[in-house]
């Protein structure tokens, strides 16, 4: 796995952990606890992507310049892929 | 923790827990109401909230261990 794949899988491990807080919290909105945790996990989250975008390139609207996916490459041009 | 009461009855003014009135603390909360009713179905409430650190929560596809549910089946060829 390449820097740039490990990186992102740990991205999407943080962002996975936030967004599941976030559910609980829609079940649970009185549990501080949690509220306090989420907070910890958007933070960590955050500087996360901030350090893959400034290392690689821009993943969201709000960060890239709207030609970022043309660059490739696109997930049939990945050798690891078998599908 | 002292808004904990507040917050609980601003989103959640008709449901009863049991000690839910004079306490403040989670473990107090039980995972199903104590004044249920017959015939009807209930999902018992989260009150377990160990979690798995964050890569193992990715490839289990839930961050809480209690959610984790294996696929225990198997195909019937």
């Amino acid at each position: 796995m390449s820097n740039r794949e490990a990186m992102l899988k740990k991205l999407s491990a943080a962002q996975f952990a936030v967004w599941e807080m976030h559910l609980y919290l829609d079940t649970h909105p009185w549990d501080l606890a949690m509220v306090e945790k989420h907070g910890r996990a958007m933070h960590k989250y955050k500087a996360l992507k901030r350090e893959f975008e400034e290392t690689f390139c821009g993943l969201t609207p709000e960060t890239a310049q709207g030609v970022e996916w043309l660059k490739g490459p696109w997930p049939w041009e990945n050798e690891e892929c078998d599908c | 923790m002292a808004d904990y009461a507040v917050r609980r009855n601003q989103y959640y003014p008709q449901q009863r827990h049991a000690g839910a009135k004079d306490s403040c603390s989670m473990q107090f909360i039980t995972p199903l109401p104590t004044d249920f009713a017959v015939a009807m179905m209930y999902v018992p409430m989260q009150t377990d909230t160990s979690m798995f650190d964050e890569m193992k929560a990715l490839e289990c596809g839930t961050l809480f261990t209690v959610l984790n549910k294996p696929f225990a089946g198997r195909c019937c060829k």
